[in-house]
């Protein structure tokens, strides 16, 4: 069993997440193999303490708890002000300018875009959200674009428009593909919150992946739940959400850079 | 000799090589606490079982509570090493010792405070890490929803790990 193998396992051994198929193949490969053992015994104590009743919701709850709180922008506009920040930034940014000019990251041309399509995270929680149709209405919101923006975007630009919600909502944004598939774009990552107060809110999201080619309009689903319906993960039932849900498509008609 | 009765001889073979490594367990300890461990193992109450699968994840489990017992036993009969000092809270073998015998609900609310105490010097993407391993997602799942290589997942966590590790008192690391 290779080591990549072997750590893989005993993650999953330790959270609790393998399949009957890799719990075996991870108990006999520790039974031929000291080291291997000793760790599966580690990890053992970690799967034993997780599997308490209460502690696995306790740790996540610190871990959300945790989270740093989001700074404002002049909290970001000060940091860079600090004495000693500027100076390396200006560094940094020389030499990424010199990179730039040496490498002519434009000539390029399309080398990865397969890779960026294939890495791209397309979810059927996504796919589930953008054909949800709701029996009731949920909070209610309204969309505006920001003033300097138009409804006609470049391919790998940042998007960001207006929400004004009437009361306080689960938020994600789903971005339909060409192809029927479908990734949440909004919020940014799994670990923030998707509950946002009422009142407005300026939701930005990159829709169109760098070098993904995708042609016509960046269609987008938005989508308010009930507070604390995290429809993006797999154990969330959609047929709860399902109950109250308000949903708005906007779209944005692409042309080459 | 079924498959059953081979795996339950290689599963004693593990545990006495294991076992002798834990601190406080001398060779024949280990053999004692592996030969009780066997005994449960054999049980009626566990014949049912044959796999692989089954038997080593409850074979940690026995030798836990096993282990557990025959050092608090030992504990009674045996004095204190010398210089011990009750009060002390410098780390040393007799602290590790007293580790061990503690239940696993009590690791599990050290686990949980030291979790309270390290995690807001973690870096974002350790706590995104631990989250979607705490919410069941696996190495597949997490390498998708972060769009990393399954190996980069792993390579992340070992360094996270090692964070947590430089971030604790000396000695208090298993």
């Amino acid at each position: 069993m290779s080591p990549e193998r072997a750590q893989h396992l005993l993650q999953g051994y330790a959270y609790g997440t393998l399949t009957r198929a890799e719990l075996q193949e991870l108990s006999v490969a520790a039974l031929d193999d000291e080291d291997l053992f000793a760790q599966m015994a580690h990890a053992d104590e970690q799967r034993q303490i997780l599997a308490v009743p209460g502690v696995r919701e306790e740790a996540l709850r610190i871990v959300r708890q945790s989270a740093e709180p989001e700074l404002s922008w002049r909290d970001r506009l000060a940091a860079w002000f600090r004495p000693g920040t500027l100076l390396p930034a200006a560094a940094v940014a020389m030499v990424v300018m010199v990179l730039i000019v040496k490498y002519k990251p434009w000539d390029r041309g399309d080398k990865h875009s397969q890779t960026d399509v294939n890495n791209q995270l397309y979810q059927p929680e996504a796919r589930a959200v953008a054909d949800l149709q709701p029996a009731a209405a949920g909070p209610a919101f309204t969309i505006s674009s920001e003033p300097w923006m138009n409804s006609t975007v470049t391919e790998a630009t940042n998007i960001s428009f207006r929400v004004q919600l009437a009361a306080p909502a689960a938020l994600v944004v789903v971005q339909q593909m060409p192809d029927g598939r479908a990734r949440f774009v909004y919020p940014e990552s799994l670990t923030e919150p998707v509950d946002l107060t009422a009142g407005e809110h300026r939701i930005a999201l990159e829709a169109s992946p760098p070098g993904s080619g995708i042609a016509g309009n960046i269609r987008l689903v938005v989508a308010a739940f009930e507070p604390s319906t995290d429809v993006r993960l797999p154990d969330v039932s959609l047929d709860q959400a399902r109950g109250r849900m308000t949903r708005r498509e906007i779209s944005y008609a692409v042309r080459a850079p | 000799m079924s498959n059953r009765d081979e795996v339950i001889g290689k599963l004693r073979t593990s545990l006495v090589r294991f076992l002798v490594t834990q601190p406080g367990m001398s060779r024949e300890d280990s053999e004692d606490v592996a030969q009780q461990t066997m005994v449960v193992l054999l049980s009626d109450r566990y014949r049912h079982l044959e796999e692989e699968a089954d038997l080593t994840p409850l074979s940690f489990e026995i030798v836990r509570r096993t282990r557990l017992d025959f050092l608090k036993r030992r504990k009674r009969y045996e004095p204190m090493p010398e210089g011990h000092d009750p009060v002390s809270h410098e780390p040393g073998v007799d602290r590790i010792l007293i580790e061990d015998y503690e239940d696993i609900e009590s690791k599990a609310r050290k686990w949980l405070d030291r979790l309270r105490n390290l995690l807001p010097g973690m870096s974002k993407r350790c706590r995104q890490l631990l989250e979607l391993r705490l919410k069941g997602f696996s190495t597949d799942d997490i390498a998708a929803a972060m769009s990393m290589t399954n190996n980069y997942v792993l390579v992340a966590e070992h360094r996270c790990r090692n964070t947590i590790r430089g971030m604790q008192p000396e000695g208090s690391v298993r």
